[in-house]
């Protein structure tokens, strides 16, 4: 009885398990099925003999490409035909051979009316030739004729040059009685085979293709290499910061921002026309970002001695030591910004410099000509190299010249960055010796003061994000219910849970404090949702409305002050629940924050991204290499934090055992071992970038891709061809190599 | 001096690799850590220079509490703190030199090393330590181009780099043959009676304990089993160390 009581509830689920795994299956099918219907799956389609023909034109075009082309000579022999016969007096014409090529050709009968079939046959004539029958009339055009047996226009002529065939006479009006014409007509090749129009072109644009690639794949790799520490886990996961050390950071980061975009942002500008040689003249152009350089490396060496050996603690930093800090971080924040405008005001001058140079080097009659780079004029080898020479030195010119534009455009921005760093290094190694030593409420006080300037600060940025675009909008509320799910846990850690760091937090504590974080997530989440007026905003796709408020002199959206407010609160209230001595996860936040924004980009096709900067920069490769390298970083950034993730970890901790710091380590211990699959996965997306570059066309986005659609649509498949085999052999080379390299180097 | 009180490790996932260790090692001991695989030597050697975070307990260092120390101060600390490992832990695709060199990373200004450069002093001191176990002539070559016993080697010459007080070494000769791993040995012994450095080397073979430390601590399962000189572990100990099964076996 015993055994058959639990044997039989088992055996109920041993069923209720088939029964299930029957009902999946059924289910699974039926969604199977609805996917062909989906898909418009119709094997009729192709089955249809004007498809089947279709297709077949266009692949035997395709697999046709017209790569060569030659001239071609016409050499023509005719017989004479008399509209309807005995309609004058004439005699009925004879056909004579041919003085030139000796070919015959006799119509029989000569003479007769429209709708008759007239036999035409031909002897010694070319056999090779691309032979056709055109019928002349005594005026207007020539029109062609089909052989009536092969139904063909094109003639094949047997190995002694003879044909027999039947054309149709055609109906021509007002030439009753007159002569006309049967011509046969051969080309034959003649003059020297050479690249058709369309090869030239495919190269020409697989040039452009390769460069494209190649510009995004080079612009990439450096921003994806820095991106690539900051997404992967082993090297973020130990980086914490002490609460307070952070918020003085974050807090004088942004004031030195707003202070150097305002303040140094005239030095920068100063700079710029120092070194385009506008202020004091070429000369000094030339050698103040030289010496401003020169002083910044000496006054950074007599500052910053590369060795340290007395210091046992940071607690034993004095006083000299400060002031020393606060004079380095001027200096060095002063001459950078100065070496950075002059650096790219003499970029700029000097590409107008390589400009006139280079066309001094030119072949006279080519400046005279004013032609443009593309137009091929047949030169001699040495104006060919004086032509190639001054091409080089202009572009060398033209990228000196957009990294100085760039650079002179960004100027507000590197200002504000340099100063920014500088004073939040400034502040937060000045302060690092007072935050150690608050304790107790103090330590609270200050954590809550700190926390509420930093999250106005944060959430003020967040809010003008939030301005830009209604998904933007839930940046605020996001973050907001976030913090606020944490202050929920911390409020509780803070009476709940035991103190004791050896006992880990029971199951139902851990549960209770998931429940709180949700809890206050959501709250805060609704909450700041409905004080933001975010949902307008995404309903009607507008930004939401917003008024200006004036703090402190400067004119402020409302909005912006009211995400503010909502961060000093918020932040406020976490700074006194922290403190400033417990330390926080910045590294896993920097972590999560870098995968997110790689897997958010990366998940956009570069087609897509291509439309957009279309729209931005217009037609044209640029459009195609801005897209390309947005998608390039987001990939390679990666692929290479994957590598870094996959490093030996021996290594990385014997330097840390050194007493090395994060960025030393990075350098000592992982680039060394990063640098073979970096190389790898590089050439891996070089091939990749190559292949997107070919279609990116498709949008506007330059290159082959442009030229292939071009032939699509206008229905030229022979062209079209060209192009598809132009990019079968070199993404296949491509393939091959840096397959060959990739395995070389592992 | 340093003193190990209380010292509990607990990982993340729950796994208790110290429990409630304490003891002193006085300036100049060459201590040995045994006890089988997964007892705690590593996460110990580990947590006196806070590669790993202690969950409890202090470590007294010359009278400074390196368990309450922040971060970058921790760093500072480490300094004067070698540790030599059972992989070795060289990168392997730099050059002996450059490994070498690495070990004054922490007395270094992070501008400097990320130039690569470091001052003429530290390269010939570097040439120094290579001289000094007996690898100068391979200075220039890649680390992955040495044996087993040069590396280990190598990686004592970088340790040697830090000017350090205490050589922390973990299974130091475990990958290595007999005899190279006595040659491992007599170097620590050399930097321990020459030098004065202490030292706290955890080991497989007893019998490497025996010939070449002052003082053996045992560990088993996280607890502090055995403290005392070599020559009172008898059978019994032996046992009590490594469990009923085990029979010593030497290396010669």
């Amino acid at each position: 009885m015993n055994n058959n009581g639990q044997a039989s509830p088992q055996a109920t689920r041993h069923a209720l398990i088939r029964l299930l795994i029957v009902v999946a299956v059924v289910v699974g099918f039926v969604f199977y099925a609805y996917g062909w219907t989906v898909t418009e799956v119709d094997l009729d389609k192709p089955q249809e003999a004007q498809r089947q023909e279709n297709v077949g034109n266009a692949l035997r075009e395709l697999l046709s490409p017209r790569i060569f082309s030659q001239e071609r000579e016409v050499v023509e022999i005719t017989a004479p035909f008399l509209m309807v016969c005995e309609s004058s007096d004439q005699a009925l014409p004879e056909s004579v051979p041919d003085p030139e090529t000796g070919g015959v050709v006799t119509i029989n009968p000569s003479c007769g009316e429209a709708g008759d079939i007239i036999e035409v046959t031909i002897s010694n004539f070319s056999p090779l030739a691309d032979t056709r029958i055109r019928w002349i009339p005594p005026e207007g055009q020539s029109r062609p004729r089909e052989d009536l047996i092969t139904g063909r226009e094109e003639l094949v002529l047997d190995s002694s040059g003879s044909f027999t065939g039947q054309i149709e006479v055609p109906r021509i009006r007002d030439t009753d009685g007159q002569m006309h014409q049967v011509a046969i007509r051969a080309a034959f090749p003649a003059g020297a085979v050479e690249l058709s129009d369309i090869s030239q072109l495919t190269v020409l644009r697989m040039i452009e293709t390769i460069f494209m690639a190649l510009l995004a794949t080079s612009i990439a790799i450096p921003i994806a290499s820095l991106i690539s520490f900051f997404a992967a886990r082993n090297l973020m996961r130990p980086i914490r910061l002490p609460v307070g050390k952070l918020f003085v950071a974050l807090l004088f980061f942004s004031i030195g921002a707003m202070l150097g975009a305002s303040l140094l942002n005239g030095l920068g500008a100063f700079a710029v026309r120092v070194g385009g040689g506008e202020e004091y003249g070429v000369i000094v152009g030339i050698v103040a970002p030289v010496i401003v350089v020169g002083l910044a490396i000496a006054g950074l060496r007599y500052l910053n001695p590369p060795e340290d050996k007395t210091r046992a603690t940071i607690a034993e930093t004095s006083g000299n030591d400060y002031v020393k800090m606060i004079v380095n971080a001027v200096l060095l924040t002063l001459l950078v910004i100065f070496a950075v405008g002059a650096l790219a005001g003499f970029f700029v001058w000097l590409a107008g410099q390589l400009q006139v140079f280079g066309d001094s080097l030119r072949p006279a009659f080519l400046n005279a000509l004013e032609i443009t780079r593309e137009e091929i004029y047949p030169l001699n080898p040495l104006e060919w190299l004086q032509n190639a020479t001054a091409d080089g030195i202009q572009a060398i010119g033209t990228l000196l010249h957009t990294i100085g534009t760039l650079v002179i455009l960004i100027m507000p921005i590197v200002a504000a960055v340099i100063t920014g760093v500088s004073l939040s290094n400034v502040a937060s190694n000045l302060t690092t010796g007072p935050l150690r030593n608050l304790t107790g409420s103090l330590e609270r006080i200050v954590g809550g003061i700190l926390g509420a300037l930093v999250g106005a600060i944060l959430f003020a940025v967040l809010g003008f994000l939030g301005m830009s675009a209604a998904l933007f909008g839930l940046l605020v509320p996001i973050v907001a219910a976030i913090i606020t799910g944490n202050i929920f846990g911390l409020v509780y850690k803070q009476f709940a849970v035991t103190p004791s760091k050896a006992m880990k937090p029971a199951r139902s504590q851990t549960a209770i404090m998931t429940v709180l974080f949700w809890i206050g997530a959501v709250l805060a989440f609704v909450l700041t949702f409905n004080t933001l007026n975010v949902g307008r905003a995404i309903i009607d796709g507008t930004l939401p409305p917003t008024t200006t408020t004036s703090i402190l002199g400067a004119e402020i959206y409302s909005y912006m002050v009211t995400s503010a407010g909502i961060g000093f609160v918020l932040c406020g209230i976490a700074g006194l629940l922290v403190g400033t001595s417990s330390n926080y996860a910045l590294g896993s936040t920097m972590y999560n924050l870098a995968r997110t924004a790689l897997n958010t980009i990366r998940s956009i096709e570069p087609l897509i991204m291509g439309l957009v900067f279309v729209v931005w920069v217009g037609i044209g490769p640029f459009a195609g290499v801005l897209a390309l390298t947005l998608h390039s970083i987001a990939a390679l950034g990666k692929l290479y934090s994957e590598q870094v993730e996959n490093i030996d970890a021996g290594p990385v901790e014997a330097i840390q055992s050194t007493g090395a710091g994060w960025l030393q380590t990075v350098v000592f211990a992982v680039i060394p071992q990063i640098i073979p699959p970096y190389i790898a996965f590089t050439m891996y997306r070089w091939d990749i970038n190559v292949r997107m570059s070919t279609i990116i066309g498709f949008v506007g986005g330059g290159g082959i891709g442009l030229l292939l659609q071009q032939q699509i649509n206008l229905l030229r498949y022979r062209d079209a061809g060209v192009a598809v085999l132009a990019i079968a052999v070199v993404v296949s080379f491509l393939d091959y190599t840096s397959a060959y390299i990739r395995e070389k180097l592992t | 001096m340093l003193e190990i009180k209380n010292l509990t490790k607990i990982y993340d996932n729950g796994f208790k690799a110290l429990d409630n260790v304490s003891f002193t090692v006085p300036d100049g001991q060459f201590v040995a850590l045994i006890g089988l695989s997964g007892s705690g030597k590593s996460t110990l050697l580990r947590c006196i220079n806070r590669l790993i975070e202690p969950t409890e307990g202090q470590i007294i260092w010359n009278g400074l509490d390196i368990t309450a120390l922040a971060d970058d101060d921790m760093r500072l600390v480490r300094r004067r703190m070698g540790m030599i490992f059972q992989q070795f832990n060289l990168v392997k695709r730099s050059k002996v030199i450059t490994n070498v060199l690495a070990g004054r990373l922490g007395y270094m200004s992070p501008v400097y090393s990320l130039l690569n450069y470091f001052p003429s002093d530290d390269k010939q001191s570097a040439l120094a330590n290579l001289k000094r176990v007996g690898i100068v002539e391979q200075a220039y070559k890649r680390a992955s181009e040495l044996s087993g016993g040069q590396q280990q080697r190598v990686a004592i010459a970088r340790a040697l780099m830090q000017d350090p007080e205490l050589m922390l070494a973990d299974e130091p000769v475990a990958s290595l043959d007999p005899a190279t791993s006595h040659s491992v040995m007599k170097y620590l012994e050399d930097l321990n009676t020459q030098d004065g450095l202490t030292i706290i080397c955890s080991l497989h073979f007893l019998s490497l304990a025996r010939t070449y430390s002052d003082r053996v601590i045992a560990l088993k399962d996280g607890k502090l089993e055995f403290d005392g000189t070599p020559d009172l572990i008898d059978n019994v100990r032996f046992k009590e160390i490594y469990g009923e099964d085990a029979v010593e076996v030497g290396i010669s």
